[in-house]
């Protein structure tokens, strides 16, 4: 083989995995186990002991072990006292090593694949973690786009749209893609970078009735352990049993609990709305209908849950193509894109977008874009600044991520100071280019437009920690709510809701009131007189009138629906 | 090199996508720096394909290759004036519609809301093709304008730039309301 070796690597939220091209075919390499998924868990020990993996992952509960590291990427939050990347590092080399192992070569290069709607900032972070593992990053390739070429080697002739709905264990990505000879165009993409497996583990805590504070650390990893095994026999049984005996916290009182798979797809219902929402926002960008698309692509080990590839199906009116393994098609992508940057792939030809708009902070606190979502990259723009008072030596530039008009609804990526060469006002000119490469990486370059010279300016990067602020947020918004008088404050969103029930109630029975048995008719308006009747009376009482209001809020749920349904089918 | 040049196609307004693209693939082919290629040189086909495809930019590359200096002012007709205000009345009511969606917390409430929501729905779909068959009938005429233009009459292509770039920006708002109406309707 005259080409240099590229292994492309999936470093997934739960498991990651990592593949090479040979003889024109992607595979997978496996440990020395045999096993092609390497869990995403780093224990270290007290000792300074590292393992990784299954080992790792047997030790959660007993302390220093590190999960879900993916979901903390780019933030400023660290874990057992170690940065993201530098856990991330850990995943890393230990898979070069079963890399070199099986290929009996060492391995320098790798193709590491991001969520698509990965930011800038975890972006760079993912590279850190490859040079930290003691690998060149050659390229850093979206999820569902490597879930869509490993989907299409093997049709590089035929002409599709196809859609990726790449569902891990931490994050969403949806992505629609043009296939046209061996050119793959990515169109759009969305997703959420903080939805995915974990939260339906979540789900499952909740219905079980577990409290995760009130556990000691061991407790907490059998607990986590025991949920996931609970959410995966729901995919095949419509019930299982939750069980967790002996619990520290508890005083040894264990935990037994049948969980049906109704609760758990009653749980995970709003998660997956808002996945169908990125998917209808990436279709609308691109003026698609989802009958417009001729495969859908499912990849990430959450989408084997049924009610997710229903929902999916449904979205798209088509079933989701055979023959694909979610846990391991990213991964087989990975090595597709590192053989077409080695050469052992060719004709093939890959061309993906930014997911987020890039822009800079302008007077008034707003976001003025310079390459909006979905452009293709590598791409770059130009703006042009001058100085506002004589003699002015440089001014900041805040750089922004996001689509929101406020500069401060958007993520920060950083500054870049911009120098001026002392000049009357308004007389100092800059070019200022952004440029996005390959792997949607930002480098920022100052051209000075009286001399020609281009400087590469440094970012500073802002590193604010978007997940805590949110927490705290959220925090001390409770600890208003629990200075305030309870029962009046109860009263009194329950009677909003109430006026709102009881006029959308008439023009709802005339509209639909013929589907509602007689029996249910009179249920329907024994809820309204209790409703008015709790209004009305002296005690106003916040409780009574919430039970009644619910009460009401159930007994028109038939109505609603079929609302909703004629309205769905443009009646 | 002009963007028509560099995929290899006469400097000609009168372009199918489908001729932009075949063009595109020809022009790029062995090109892509993943296959060996020079960086800047398949971004800069990329962008000419992309420039070529969208009806308003091509008019206005064309133009700017003609020496035409366009002046941004000037007369709206009728019927770019009526249509102003319907894409006008449909995207505000589409915003407000989201707006009210955040106060409603009752099943039967939410329910009435996304009714409403559907019929916006249908509003936005029929609008939209609507400005496609409009923006049609404008590119059908391209060849007419290059002749006239050609003959020194320029006011039928002044009027078509200014028609699509209205259009381009009305079916872009739309767009996004489209995108963010699913927040609702899902």
């Amino acid at each position: 083989m005259s080409e240099e070796l590229i292994v492309g690597i999936d470093l997934g939220t739960t498991n990651s995995a990592v593949g090479v091209v040979e003889s024109g075919f992607p595979i997978l390499l496996a440990d020395e186990e045999g096993s092609r998924l390497t869990p995403s868990a780093v224990w270290f020990g007290k000792k300074g002991e590292i393992e990784v993996g299954v080992q790792a992952r047997r030790r959660r509960g007993m302390g220093g072990v590190v999960t879900s590291v993916k979901r903390l990427m780019g933030t400023g939050a660290t874990a057992a006292n170690r940065s993201p990347e530098e856990v991330s590092a850990e995943i890393l080399k230990q898979l070069k090593a079963i890399a070199e192992t099986r290929l009996e070569k060492e391995v320098r290069k790798a193709v590491i694949t991001v969520p698509a709607y990965f930011n800038e900032a975890q972006r760079g972070a993912t590279k850190r973690a490859g040079e930290l593992a003691g690998l060149e990053v050659v390229r850093l390739l979206s999820e569902p786009t490597a879930a869509a070429l490993a989907y299409c080697l093997d049709k590089l002739g035929e002409e599709k749209r196809v859609a990726v709905y790449d569902l891990g264990g931490g994050t969403f990505d949806v992505s629609i893609l043009e296939l046209r000879a061996g050119h793959f165009e990515v169109l759009a993409t969305a997703g959420d970078t903080r939805l995915g497996g974990d939260d339906f583990d979540e789900v499952i805590l909740a219905a079980a009735g577990v409290n995760l504070e009130e556990l000691t650390e061991s407790d907490r990893g059998r607990v986590l352990d025991e949920a996931e095994r609970v959410k995966f026999l729901l995919s095949e049984n419509e019930e299982a049993i939750f069980r967790v005996p002996f619990l520290q916290g508890k005083d040894g009182e264990g935990i037994e609990k049948k969980i049906t798979r109704e609760s758990f797809e009653a749980g995970i219902e709003p998660l997956l709305k808002k996945t169908i929402v990125c998917c209808r926002r990436a279709l609308a960008d691109v003026n698609l209908q989802p009958e417009e698309i001729e495969a859908v692509v499912l990849a990430g080990g959450s989408t084997r849950v049924p009610l997710v590839k229903s929902r999916v199906e449904e979205l798209f009116g088509r079933a989701a193509a055979e023959g694909v393994d979610p846990d391991e098609t990213v991964a087989l992508g990975a090595a597709i894109q590192a053989g077409i940057i080695s050469g052992a792939v060719r004709e093939v030809v890959l061309l993906d977008v930014t997911p987020l708009s890039l822009g800079i902070e302008t007077v008034g606190g707003l976001m003025n874009v310079l390459i909006p979502r979905n452009t293709t990259i590598p791409c770059k723009a130009g703006e042009l600044f001058t100085n506002a008072v004589a003699g002015q030596s440089a001014m900041k530039i805040r750089i922004l991520q996001g689509e929101r008009e406020l500069a401060q609804d958007n993520w920060e990526l950083g500054e870049v100071e911009v120098p001026f060469v002392a000049a009357a006002k308004g007389q100092a000119r800059v070019g200022v280019q952004f440029a996005l490469d390959a792997s949607g990486l930002l480098e920022v370059l100052a051209r000075d437009t009286a001399t020609g010279k281009d400087t590469v300016l440094t970012i500073e990067s802002a590193a604010v920690d978007v997940a805590d602020a949110r927490v705290e947020e959220m925090v001390s918004e409770s600890v208003d709510h629990a200075f305030e008088d309870m029962s009046a404050r109860v009263f009194v969103e329950a009677k909003l809701k109430a006026e709102e029930l009881l006029s959308a109630l008439g023009p709802a029975l005339v509209e639909v009131g013929e589907v509602l048995l007689p029996e249910d008719l009179a249920t329907v308006q024994e809820a309204e007189k209790a409703v008015r009747r709790e209004l009305d009376s002296e005690e106003q009482s916040g409780a009574q009138l919430k039970a009644a209001v619910e009460a009401l809020d159930q007994a028109t749920e038939a109505l609603a629906a079929q609302i909703v349904e004629r309205a769905m089918r443009g009646e | 090199m002009n963007a028509w040049e560099a995929l290899g196609l006469p400097t000609c307004l009168a372009l199918e996508s489908e001729e932009v693209e075949a063009a595109f693939r020809k022009a790029s082919e062995g090109q892509h720096p993943d296959a060996g290629g020079q960086a800047g040189e398949f971004e800069r086909l990329r962008e000419a394909r992309d420039f070529l495809k969208d009806d308003f930019r091509r008019l206005e590359l064309w133009l700017q290759v003609q020496g035409v200096a366009v002046a941004h002012s000037g007369a709206v007709s009728d019927e770019v004036g009526a249509m102003f205000g319907r894409v006008n009345e449909v995207t505000s009511g589409v915003d407000d519609w989201l707006a009210k969606g955040q106060g409603v917390s009752s099943g039967l409430g939410k329910a009435l809301w996304q009714k409403d929501g559907f019929a916006w729905k249908v509003r936005l779909e029929e609008l939209t093709g609507e400005l496609e068959q409009w923006q049609r009938r404008v590119v059908d005429e391209f060849p007419r304008w290059e002749k006239e233009f050609v003959e020194g009459q320029a006011e039928g292509v002044l009027s078509a730039r200014a028609e699509l770039g209205f259009l381009r920006k009305w079916k872009q708002q739309l767009q996004v309301r489209y995108g963010r109406l699913w927040e609702g309707l899902v």
